[in-house]
């Protein structure tokens, strides 16, 4: 009887140190928050929407279908318009578009292989937001 | 703000600025021709100094006159200066003005490639599918369009696609 409780208090001891040992390491290490590999779309009733998607996270993620991107149409009449596309897993497209004088072309051009991209549209198809982050925090294109 | 408002009493005001400051100057400059009198005549002559007086007081007058004169023509010159930089302007905004609120008319060719381009978006409703060759199609027509009409395509694409009335099937973003 006393071997036992012996035997689980080493145990005990044993199970605590390997905690700490681990808790030391992360901490040592940096964390490294996981964030979403897929993309996210939310749909209001009237239409309009949004959606966010860190590009690195998808591209390496498991995702067959999923991408996330935007583009400029132009022309030599020196007028561009930008275009939003989005397709999640699930298989639901979503896209908006918008002159390339307007705002929100400046943030398009701030888009990167591995940023987190946050794009909002109205009941028109119009973009309405785009939101572009950089993070040290964000994984990179691999592969 | 209108300038030509503005113009005639800046104008009157460096007038009146400037006669006050000749005017000032003459009175200033008088007591010293008359103590200088005085020095050299030691007797002090009440004829003389009245005399001298008159005839600075009449000099006086006149280049007041004439820098008023002066300053008249450059005011008018610089009236009529102004006037024309406000019309010129005028006509630069009014100009502004038609170019945002006229549409550029679209040509024959741009009406027939709208109507090429809103048939392979209104068979893509119909079918429900947007093929490689509808962006193929989209694309060859979109850079024929006005800026109106690319708006107006590129509107009814994506409510279309945000409705769910068109599916792509294509394996890259869909222009």
């Amino acid at each position: 009887m006393k071997q036992m409780f012996l035997a689980n208090t080493i145990l005990a001891r044993g199970l605590i140190a390997l905690l700490m040992a681990g808790m030391t390491g992360s901490a040592l290490g940096g964390s490294k928050p996981v964030f979403s590999r897929h993309v996210t779309i939310s749909n209001r009733a009237d239409g309009s929407g949004s959606a966010t998607a860190y590009l690195g996270g998808v591209y390496n993620g498991t995702g067959v279908r999923e991408e996330f991107g935007c583009g400029k149409l132009g022309n030599d009449t020196g007028h561009t318009f930008f275009y939003c596309f989005i397709h999640d897993d699930a298989g639901v497209f979503k896209a908006c578009d918008g002159p390339d004088s307007s705002y929100l072309a400046q943030s398009f051009s701030a888009i990167s292989p591995d940023s987190r991209v946050t794009i909002s549209w109205n009941t028109k198809g119009r973009c309405t937001s785009i939101d572009v982050v950089h993070s040290s925090e964000y994984e990179d294109k691999e592969g | 703000m209108n300038l030509r408002v503005w113009l005639l009493p800046a104008g009157t005001g460096i007038i009146g600025l400037i006669a006050g400051l000749l005017i000032n100057q003459q009175a200033l400059h008088l007591p010293a021709t008359q103590q200088s009198v005085a020095t050299r005549d030691t007797q002090p002559v009440a004829g003389s100094t009245s005399g001298a007086c008159a005839t600075s007081t009449a000099a006086s007058a006149a280049d007041v006159r004439l820098a008023i004169r002066e300053e008249l023509a450059a005011f008018a010159i610089s009236v009529k200066s102004a006037s024309n930089s406000l019309t010129n302007r005028r006509d630069i905004q009014s100009d502004g003005q038609a170019e945002k609120k006229e549409p550029i008319a679209a040509t024959s060719i741009q009406l027939a490639a709208a109507t090429r381009v809103h048939s392979v978006v209104d068979a893509a409703i119909a079918h429900r599918q947007w093929t490689e060759r509808d962006a193929e199609q989209f694309r060859n027509e979109f850079d024929v369009l006005t800026d109106e009409q690319r708006a107006e395509i590129l509107q009814k694409f994506t409510v279309a696609v945000n409705k769910g009335q068109i599916v792509p099937q294509t394996d890259r973003i869909p222009f």
